[in-house]
C-alpha cells in the first residue's frame, strides 16, 4: 500500500480514534458513581459485558497502528498522535474497570493504572526522541 | 471571523461529532447492560452523563446551523456536519427508552420515531435548498 493511501486511511483510523477517546471517558464518568453508591451491582453488566470488549476493540488498535507491518511505510511521527490517542483510551477504559471493581478489588488498580500513565508518558517521549535523533542522523 | 479559520472550526466540530457519537453507543452498552436489572436499576450520574452528552450533541447543530458566522460557509458544506449532530442527539434518546424497557409510554415511542422522520425530512428539504433543486417543473 502507497504513503498516500495510508494516510487517507489514518484519517479514518484518526476518526475511530476519537470515538474511541470519547467511549472510554463516557464510560470512565459512569463508572465513577459506584464510588457513590456502595450498593452498585453494575460490575457483573459492565466488566462482564462493556469494559472487555472495549478494552479489546481500543488497545489492539493502538498496537496495530504503532507495529502493523504495512503501517511502517508510513513515518511514526505522522501517526504518533493516533496512536497515543488509542492508548489514552485505553487507559481510561483500563481507569473505569478500576472504578467498577473499586467495591470489591481484585488487584491494586492504583498501582496498574498509575503505572499505565508513566508508561504512556515514557512511551510518548521516546517516540519524539526518536524522531529528533532520526532528524540529527540526516544532517551529521 | 474569515471564511479559512471558519473552514478549520468546521475541521474540529466534525472531530468533536465522532466524539459524541462515541459517548451515545456507550451510554447505549450501559443501557443495554443494565437490561437484566431493569427492575432495580440505579446507576448515579448517569442521567448527568446522558444530559451532557445529549446537550453536546443538540447544540452545536443548532449552533452551525443558524449561527450567525456560520452562514458565511455555504450550507451544502456543513449540512453533512449538522444533520451528524442531529442524528447523534437522536440516537442518544436511545438509551433512556432502553432504561425504560417494557414500561416505556408510547409518547416516548411516538417521539422517538417522529424525531427520526423530521431529522430525515428537514436534511432532505435543506440538501435540495442548498444545492438550489427546486421543484420547478416549468422553470
Amino acid at each position: 500500500m502507497d504513503t498516500e493511501q495510508l494516510g487517507k486511511e489514518l484519517q479514518i483510523w484518526n476518526r475511530f480514534m476519537y470515538m474511541a477517546l470519547a467511549s472510554s471517558i463516557t464510560l470512565a464518568v459512569i463508572s465513577l458513581g459506584n464510588f457513590f453508591y456502595d450498593g452498585w451491582f453494575g460490575f457483573e453488566g459492565y466488566a462482564g459485558g462493556i469494559w472487555p470488549w472495549m478494552q479489546l476493540a481500543i488497545s489492539p488498535a493502538g498496537f496495530y497502528l504503532l507495529w502493523g507491518k504495512h503501517w511502517r511505510a508510513l513515518p511514526i511521527p505522522d501517526r504518533k498522535n493516533t496512536i497515543l490517542g488509542f492508548f489514552i483510551a485505553s487507559w481510561f477504559t483500563f481507569l473505569s474497570l478500576g472504578f467498577i471493581t473499586v467495591n470489591e478489588p481484585l488487584v491494586n488498580f492504583s498501582f496498574l493504572v498509575l503505572g499505565g500513565a508513566i508508561l504512556l508518558a515514557f512511551g510518548y517521549i521516546n517516540m519524539i526522541k526518536r524522531k529528533s535523533n532520526q532528524r540529527d542522523e540526516m544532517f551529521p | 471571523m474569515d471564511i479559512n479559520s471558519l473552514q478549520k472550526r468546521l475541521e474540529i466540530w466534525r472531530y468533536i461529532l465522532f466524539m459524541n457519537l462515541g459517548a451515545s453507543l456507550t451510554l447505549i452498552a450501559t443501557g443495554i447492560a443494565e437490561l437484566p436489572n431493569l427492575s432495580n436499576s440505579y446507576l448515579p450520574g448517569w442521567y448527568g452523563v446522558w444530559s451532557v452528552v445529549q446537550l453536546a450533541s443538540f447544540l452545536p447543530g443548532f449552533v452551525l446551523l443558524w449561527g450567525k458566522h456560520w452562514m458565511q460557509i455555504p450550507l451544502h458544506e456543513r449540512l453533512n456536519t449538522i444533520f451528524g449532530y442531529f442524528t447523534v442527539a437522536w440516537i442518544t434518546i436511545l438509551p433512556i427508552g432502553l432504561r425504560m424497557g417494557p414500561n416505556a409510554p408510547d409518547s416516548f415511542n411516538y417521539f422517538f420515531l417522529g424525531c427520526a422522520v423530521v431529522i430525515a425530512v428537514a436534511y432532505r428539504w435543506l440538501r435540495r435548498r442548498s444545492l438550489g433543486i427546486h421543484n420547478e417543473i416549468f422553470p
